[in-house]
């Protein structure tokens, strides 16, 4: 046993024998080829602590500030290198701190593998010190959970949990390890293959489905794409562009499907939802066909689902079978992976185009430059706009950067003005909307190694929910670029209780610490501005330093994010005022 | 509308299980007439719940229920009035 373990090289210096369970536990993450790990130490994973640090060279542990920054860093590090993220935490209060970024990888699909110590065996349901019933508590925001007690079964739930963190519709795993199940003698079996098979398959919908989806796109007078997080994860942007070129037929991105397809395609329509584009929303009520691929129908897309797309058929490309007809019926579902799927729609479409159709997709984007892009991007004069703000970072970074938004305004903001050219460019909380995910999980992204920079864009508010996370990325020296746009109050609230509570403030006006001397004070450069003349050249100035920068810009305070689909309104009730 | 539905589940795993597939149903509230979960001889368990519900929802729920890792197969069958009620006959009369 020893020998194989030298044969591998992975644990060149482990001199114990017999392994424990811990030794084996670092061994399962090795061969499932995790490098990096976020996390946390605690009296229960101490002897998991103790067997990483005799293969540091192989597996490198970043160690965060709270166990939340380890989970959204963990995403980060996911989205960007599509491999799941690791997280380890102790027990009890360690676990915990974990769940709202299980409940934001449940809602994002974010492939996670998460490991919690916990009390020994013996003591398990005895309210021993810092114990958690961990599973009862990750249940409902995890894919899968399991709790080892015993070390034989660290080898084969580990290959479990990976896999089945990955396949089909990703998500978080949670697994929790008892302190004896890690110090007890175990073997490494090397042999074991992942339960749960049948699940994990990608399936591909019947040839039958695919010729009759074919069918109505084909027949279609007025069809539209609406591309999610599907086509991202499953790296379907090449063979999406493919088929919407060959197609003649419009795109629209969710949140999570932006930069799916470059903003500048003439294909493109634009963001769908709340604070989407106008006519990609409004259109969606008068196309007669809608091809959902990789997305869920998530309220957010389709305001009041009464008057949802009331002229068209839908035909949904989704892997989740649980998501099909879970809110819009269908004409045609074709279960499986997005690019798998498209790649088998791809010959039986016949190339078409549609330029009356498209001339109300121009005649509705023109009017929406002129209500609401033109003022809220160049205003030229008075406070600066998130948007322009937006827009200079856009400019500046030539489409080419990882963008990560955190929650609020200056997310939808964010969405709105970024111009993306390459896939895989946008990352934020969708699902959930977690204020606080932005930086931690722009630091995992950054650890990822994007090889392009990353530029976290975040409010006041949510950058104080997680600001703990400037002290990791200062100890690891990450080039990480952190815009925060500061309007001094919680803005989407505040534009809620403008719009919707009649003005009446409440608890919306929010104080932050000079947060240049704070990043100075964590070592990190940073400046402030507030002057219209000095943006170009302060984000410039950022995107050329060498480590990680913080730059405040001070915004308008009072801004709205137009357009909007107010809450329980149909799509095309959306107001560009 | 509203009928009664027998919901079943066969599962690969052990009674933390029975915490996922009871939260499918909670977190919508769906009125419950019964829940359980039972050992079988081979070790694996069933899980039952009667519900009332209208069928887009059972649907939905019966597909969550299938996604969950450790269910092999998942089906919810209408529960109808029976037709023929063997009523009890006295032998004393
Ligand atoms: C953890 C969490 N708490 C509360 C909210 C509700 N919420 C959504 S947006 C928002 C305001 C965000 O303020 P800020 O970070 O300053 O961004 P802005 O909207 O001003 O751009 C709040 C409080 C949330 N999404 N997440
Ligand atoms: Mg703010």
């Amino acid at each position: 046993m020893g020998t194989q373990l030298v044969e591998n090289g992975s644990f060149e210096s482990i001199e114990r024998k017999p392994l424990r369970g811990a030794d084996v536990f670092v061994k399962a993450l090795l061969s499932a080829g995790v490098d990096t790990i976020f996390g946390y130490p605690g009296g229960a994973i101490m002897p998991v602590y103790d067997a990483l640090c005799k293969c540091q060279n192989r597996l490198k542990h970043i160690l965060v500030r709270h166990e939340q920054g380890a989970a959204h860093a963990a995403e980060g590090y996911a989205r960007v290198s599509g491999k799941p993220g690791v997280c380890l935490v102790t027990s009890g209060p360690g676990a915990t701190n974990l769940v709202t970024g299980l409940a934001d990888a449940m809602m994002d699909s974010v492939p996670l593998v998460c490991v919690s110590g916990q009390v020994t065996s013996s003591m398990l349901g005895s309210d021993a010190f810092q114990e958690t019933d961990v599973i009862a508590v990750t249940t409902p925001v995890t894919k899968w959970s399991y709790q080892i007690t015993d070390a034989s079964e660290i080898e084969q739930v580990m290959l479990d949990a990976f896999s089945i963190a990955v396949s089909g519709r990703p998500g978080p795993v949670m697994i929790d390890i008892t302190k004896d199940a890690q110090l007890e003698a175990c073997k490494w079996n090397g042999k074991l293959k992942p339960r749960f098979v049948p699940k994990l398959v990608r399936r591909l919908p019947a040839e039958q489905d695919l010729q009759d989806a074919a069918a109505l796109i084909n027949a279609a007078e007025r069809p539209l794409i609406l591309a999610g997080h599907g086509v991202l994860i499953s790296k379907a942007s090449g063979v999406l562009q493919e088929f919407i070129e060959k197609s003649g037929i419009p795109v629209a991105c969710t949140l999570h499907g932006l930069s799916a397809v470059p903003t500048d395609h003439p294909l493109y329509a634009g963001m769908l939802g709340m604070h989407g584009n106008y006519a990609p929303n409004v259109l969606t009520n008068q196309a007669d066909l809608l091809i959902a691929v990789g997305m869920r129908f998530d309220d957010r897309v389709t305001g009041k689902l009464e008057a949802y797309a009331p002229n068209a058929r839908v035909i949904h490309i989704e892997v989740d079978p649980a998501e099909i007809g879970k809110n819009v019926p269908v004409t045609s579902a074709l279960v499986g992976d997005a690019r798998a799927v498209l790649e088998k729609l791809l010959p039986l479409i016949k190339p078409k185009q549609y330029p009356e159709w498209l001339k109300r997709f121009k005649t509705l984007r023109e009017q929406e430059v002129k209500e609401v892009i033109e003022a809220a991007t160049n205003p030229g004069s008075g406070e600066i706009t998130m948007s322009e703000a937006v827009n200079v970072i856009s400019e500046a970074s030539r489409g080419e950067a990882v963008v990560v938004a955190d929650v609020g305004q200056h997310q939808m903001i964010t969405a709105r003005y970024y111009r993306f050219k390459h896939p895989h460019s946008f990352i934020t909380s969708g699902g959930l909307g977690t204020m606080g995910f932005a930086l931690p999980a722009a630091f995992g992204a950054t650890v990822a190694g994007a090889n392009r920079p990353v530029i976290a864009i975040i409010g006041d508010g949510g950058f104080q929910m997680t600001l703990q996370e400037l002290g990791t990325i200062a100890q690891e020296g990450t080039a990480l670029k952190m815009v925060v746009l500061n309007n001094s109050y919680l803005g989407m609230v505040r534009q809620w209780q403008e719009l919707f509570f009649e003005k009446r403030y409440s608890e919306v006006e929010i104080k932050s610490p000079d947060l240049v001397k704070l990043a100075d004070a964590f070592g990190i450069a940073g400046r402030k501005i507030c002057r219209r003349e000095n943006l170009k050249e302060a984000v410039n100035e950022m995107l050329e330093s060498e480590g990680p920068y913080l730059l405040e810009i001070q915004v308008k305070k009072e801004d709205n994010v137009f357009p909007m689909i107010p809450a329980g309104s149909a799509v095309d009730q959306v107001r560009l005022k | 509308m509203e009928k009664q539905y027998n919901l079943t589940a066969f599962v690969d795993g052990g009674p933390a299980v029975f915490l996922r597939l009871a939260g499918v149903l909670t977190k919508r509230r769906l009125d419950t007439d019964e829940l359980s979960f039972l050992r079988h001889a081979g070790g694996n368990y069933r899980f039952t719940a009667v519900v009332r519900t209208d069928s887009k929802t059972i649907n939905t729920v019966v597909k969550q229920v299938r996604r969950v890792i450790e269910v092999v197969d998942a089906y919810a069958v209408e529960l109808k009035e029976p037709e023929n009620v063997y009523e009890f006959q006295s032998n004393a009369a």
